[in-house]
């Protein structure tokens, strides 16, 4: 097919395909490097599709950047193709997904894994409340769009904002927009509780680690956020029908 | 001390050719062959240059959207200069980035096709001493640059400053700086 | 072999299905219709619901052809829905439980529904589209629960459709949504509306609120019809809720995907869902509106299975709620 070819012609090895775009493992400039394709869905309106793919794909550079300004790892971008709807990034050195980690952890040392989980609820609640504090949404939070990188020893990255030797990064960002108002922030932190709760099941304590460590990260203002997510937790056992 | 070549995987039919000169003379006369068109190149003003990545990300930007008809500026060489800048004022990054016609080096990059490019050519008019790439190190004005592209320490603590400025050099046209 | 009897009322549907072992038997129903540009209140559709039931028990039984000796298992909707509506349906299945001597047992309305798209379609595992007027959620089974993985944050998406059909005035027979559907076949012009996907979730008030206010002073303006305006708060709709389910299978590795609930019969909506199937290499699988829209039967689906695997309810606890959540039912007859 011809989008194949492309790729092969481009020495780009797909590495994953969600629902709607492909992950891609190539070099820019000789750097190894993920390229992020968005591609058409077949079932939209074709003026929707090209407004919503070129919509999250600038969505996405923004909220890297907005990210990176305030001290939360992203990945660098390299390149952004508008014409394929390709963002060439940074290919975060020796990483796992967060939902791996836990899910192996879990495997490891199931008795303890949720007090060995900690330090890594802490460090995301921490990073989510920086987030927010600065009106920066992410839109689709789940363990799969946090990374942990390890450091190189030395080098202009070693140290710094740590987790035992583990550095955070968020990824994902197609959703992402800026907004000051604490529904939109109780909204993303609603989805990143039933992304973590359906996904690690048995993680509450660890949820309520990541919300005490949000009202660190944010500062003032958090109580505003920890009240409309209880308003939003609740509004799904509310819900009544209107005729 | 010679002429280092790239190649691009997105364009693979071309390449990027980049000599770094010191103790350059005639900065006044090369700006004036370049304004003509003359010169087959981009001159850059090294300071602002912390890596050659830097430069690659300019050049690859500046071929994607000159063959695609979207170019900003009016020559794919400007282009390189434009897209260095993270501001989208064209005339505040000819001014930055660009080679002054009172500086005494000057950084020549040329965008050309994989068989043959001519910048040993461009080289010739320059009355100074090619030097290694490697000196960009030292002659990078990197508190210059951070203020330029108004980098803070928050991100230098997640980021490198390389990372930083090509982040902000690709996504310009998303996010005011 | 069970023989179940359903009692459905918590909407403006009022019905009564007869099953036997996986056969429906009989399964009327009686839709409370409104004037254009009215929804429907609860007194009144409690109201509508009390005038018709004895007729439609009467036509169930009759079209079943069985005794009520032969019945096992009394069911009806526990909830969610609305209150007075479902306390009147409530209140015959009772009294006929009592009146002949047989167990009753209170369903979870979604889950009759998911209960009754697997056993008409076949479907053995799937992703579930939950979609109707008062509800809309993404659902797929695990360890017991219908875990909810997608659902709107504020109206559902029937609930939009059905007040975007009160601004323009359509008629309500058969229902809102289907005269949507019509005017929609018909429309050309896209109109850009809001697009709000937020995780695994959706959220309509914002797009709702947006075409409530603009779609006269577009409509004047001659620059796009009723049915364009149809059209584009379809596609838009229907994109957001594909959009979520396909986000709902990726998580989940599923490869079959069922549309229930009374949006379910939408042909469009189909159509959008098959495609994005298709492209996954999955299979899609949804119900004609005799079991999209409420209707007893699946009510007495649900019930034979939870009666069939040992489930059994206190009469305290035969009482209705307005809001019951899907995952809060035990699914004892699934591994």
């Amino acid at each position: 097919m011809a989008a194949e070819g492309a790729a092969e012609r481009d020495q780009m090895v797909l590495l994953k395909q969600g629902a709607e775009a492909k992950i891609y493992s190539g070099t820019f400039m000789g750097r190894p490097a993920i390229i992020k394709e968005r591609f058409s869905k077949a079932y939209r309106h074709p003026d929707l599709d090209k407004s919503l793919t070129v919509q999250r794909t600038k969505a996405e550079v923004r909220s890297i950047m907005r990210c990176r300004m305030i001290g939360i790892c992203t990945p660098a971008v390299y390149f952004v193709d508008m014409e394929r709807h390709r963002i060439y990034m940074e290919h975060v050195a020796a990483s796992i997904t967060v939902r791996e980690y836990i899910a192996d952890l879990e495997r490891s040392c199931s008795a303890n894994h949720v007090s060995a989980l900690r330090p890594l609820a802490e460090k995301i609640g921490a990073t989510v409340g920086l987030m927010h504090s600065h009106n920066v949404i992410h839109g689709d939070l789940t363990t799969s769009n946090m990374l942990l990188s390890r450091l190189p020893k030395d080098g202009p990255d070693a140290g710094g904002d740590t987790l035992d030797g583990y550095r955070l990064v968020l990824i994902d960002f197609g959703l992402g927009y800026k907004e000051g108002l604490a529904e939109d922030k109780g909204v993303d932190l609603y989805v990143l509780e039933r992304a973590f709760l359906s996904t690690h099941p048995n993680t509450e304590a660890l949820f309520s680690v990541i919300l005490e460590h949000y009202k660190l990260g944010y500062g003032k203002g958090a109580a505003d956020v920890i009240n409309k997510l209880e308003e939003i937790r609740m509004r799904g056992r509310k819900r009544t029908m209107v005729g | 001390m010679a002429i280092e070549t790239f190649q691009n995987e997105i364009f693979p039919d071309s390449a990027i050719s980049v000599a770094l000169f010191e103790s350059v003379a005639n900065c006044n006369d090369l700006k004036k062959l370049a304004m003509t068109g003359e010169l087959d190149a981009t001159l850059l003003n090294p300071s602002m240059i912390v890596d050659t990545f830097q430069i690659l990300v300019a050049c690859n930007k500046a071929l994607h959207l000159d063959r695609c008809k979207k170019r900003v500026t009016r020559t794919l060489h400007s282009e390189v200069i434009y897209n260095l800048s993270p501001s989208k004022n064209i005339s505040d990054a000819f001014r930055k980035f660009g080679m002054g016609d009172k500086d005494t080096s000057v950084l020549l990059v040329q965008i050309h096709s994989l068989r043959k490019g001519t910048l040993s050519e461009v080289a010739e008019h320059v009355q100074g001493e090619m030097v290694d790439l490697s000196r960009l190190q030292e002659v990078s004005d990197v508190n210059k640059i951070k203020k330029i592209y108004k980098v803070q320490e928050a991100e230098l603590r997640v980021s490198t400053l390389l990372d930083a400025i090509v982040s902000r050099m690709t996504s310009k046209e998303f996010v005011s700086f | 072999m069970v023989i179940a009897i359903g009692f459905e009322g918590s909407a403006n549907k009022l019905g009564i299905g007869i099953i036997k072992d996986g056969v429906v038997l009989s399964n009327p129903r009686r839709t409370y219709i409104t004037p254009p540009g009215q929804g429907f209140l609860p007194r009144d559709t409690a109201k509508h619901h009390q005038d018709c039931v004895l007729e439609v028990l009467k036509e169930a039984l009759d079209t079943a052809k069985i005794d009520t000796n032969d019945i096992d298992i009394v069911c009806y909707t526990k909830g969610p829905g609305m209150g007075a509506p479902l306390v009147s349906v409530a209140v015959v299945a009772r009294t006929v439980a009592q009146l002949w001597k047989k167990p009753l047992l209170g369903v979870n309305h979604c889950i009759a529904h998911i209960e009754m798209g697997r056993l008409i379609t076949g479907a053995q595992n799937p992703t579930v589209l939950y979609v109707s007027g008062g509800n809309t959620q993404v659902i797929s089974y695990s360890q017991r629960r219908y875990r909810i993985f997608g659902e709107t944050i504020d109206i559902a998406v029937g609930n939009c459709l059905d007040r975007f059909a009160r601004v323009l005035k359509l008629s309500n027979n058969p229902s809102p949504g289907y005269n949507i559907e019509q005017m929609a076949k018909r429309g050309k012009k896209f109109l850009e509306l809001p697009y709000v996907v937020k995780g695994m979730d959706v959220s309509f008030s914002g797009l709702l609120s947006f075409i409530e206010e603009r779609a006269n002073q577009v409509l004047e303006s001659g620059e796009f019809t009723p049915e364009d305006l149809c059209f584009s708060l379809q596609e838009t709709i229907f994109a957001m809720l594909i959009e979520i389910t396909e986000r709902a299978m990726a998580h989940c590795g599923s490869q079959e995907v069922l549309i229930v609930g009374g949006v379910g019969c939408n042909k469009r909506l189909q159509e959008m869902m098959g495609i994005m199937a298709d492209e996954r290499g999955a299979k899609l699988f949804a119900t004609d509106e005799r079991f999209c829209i409420d209707n007893g039967a699946m009510i007495a689906q649900a019930g034979s299975e939870m009666f069939r695997s040992g489930q059994t309810m206190a009469w305290e606890d035969t009482f209705c709620t307005q809001r019951y959540r899907t995952d809060e039912v035990e699914v004892t007859w699934r591994d």
